[in-house]
């Protein structure tokens, strides 16, 4: 098992991990971050585990929809047309 | 918290003044991503469809209503939510994970790791469905900022308003459901306890 060779809290670098990777950490904040990590080798794979679940929810947005947009679409078009009062503004 | 553009403005006000060429430009900038949006969280084609056109009709009935107070996105965004949340609890879904923050326990009084045998993950197609399996046991506020965060043009202020939470809330939301995810997984990738 890797040991912690850091003084700093693990705790306070768990804390600051989303934010870390989501880039919104100032200058400091995050170079106290890479310190931690480089002296803690736990927590960079905790680190890399964390990065892993943020990786997964983009690549799950990148997937192919199983059905037809363009049908959906026409069908919100026809919607939305057909509730339109008669006499309202036309335009095109 | 994110306001309107100018664009977005006069978007809804030709919408609402019942300009097709506006509806399907709506539509089209929306419909695609919020599709996806809706069948991550629905896992269901059928539901999916019914939730998104639910959505835009909403959208464009209600242009007229569009205050500018967010954009024209974090507002349909909001509509789509309430649409798919219903949907939900319908079905009765009961959160597994993520109801507090998993590592609340996990460290000493130094601020250290109580335990510490954390195992690097492989890059395998096993590691990714895992984690995927972990997200859906999420509670469906953490699957949603999981999910919006993710949608690329949505700022986190602009998720915040469609998640109806202060931008810190979100930070804190996504925070712990990305460690409960983590969790779970690593429980079922490497034995972690």
């Amino acid at each position: 098992m890797n040991e912690c060779h850091d003084s700093g809290r693990c705790d306070r670098f768990y804390q600051a991990l989303s934010d870390f990777l989501d880039g919104t950490l100032s200058a400091a904040e995050r170079q106290a971050v890479e310190e931690h990590m480089r002296r803690c080798p736990p927590c960079e794979v905790y680190l890399e585990q964390f990065r892993r679940v943020v990786e997964t929810t983009g690549r799950v947005c990148r997937e192919d929809l199983p059905a037809d947009f363009d049908r959906v679409m026409r069908g919100v078009m026809q919607a939305w047309k057909a509730a339109r009062p008669e006499n309202g503004p036309q335009k095109n | 918290m994110p306001v309107a553009n100018a664009t977005d403005l006069d978007l809804a006000r030709r919408i609402a003044a019942g300009e097709e060429a506006a509806a399907e430009e709506l539509v089209r900038a929306l419909g695609r991503e919020m599709h996806g949006y809706a069948w991550r969280l629905l896992r269901d084609a059928a539901a999916a469809e019914d939730a998104l056109q639910e959505t835009l009709i909403a959208i464009l009935q209600g242009a007229a209503k569009f205050d500018g107070r967010v954009s024209l996105r974090a507002w349909g965004y909001g509509i789509l939510r309430h649409k798919i949340g219903d949907l939900l609890r319908k079905r009765g879904r009961e959160a597994a994970i993520g109801e507090f923050d998993p590592e609340r326990d996990s460290f000493d009084s130094s601020g250290r790791w109580k335990s510490h045998d954390f195992q690097p993950w492989s890059e395998t197609a096993e590691t990714l469905q895992v984690v995927r399996a972990c997200m859906e046991r999420l509670p469906l506020q953490q699957r949603e900022a999981l999910e919006l965060s993710a949608l690329q043009g949505l700022d986190g202020a602009e998720a915040a308003a469609a998640l109806e939470v202060s931008p810190a809330n979100l930070r804190q939301i996504l925070h712990r459901g990305r460690a409960a995810v983590r969790r779970c997984a690593a429980a079922k990738l490497g034995g972690e306890a």
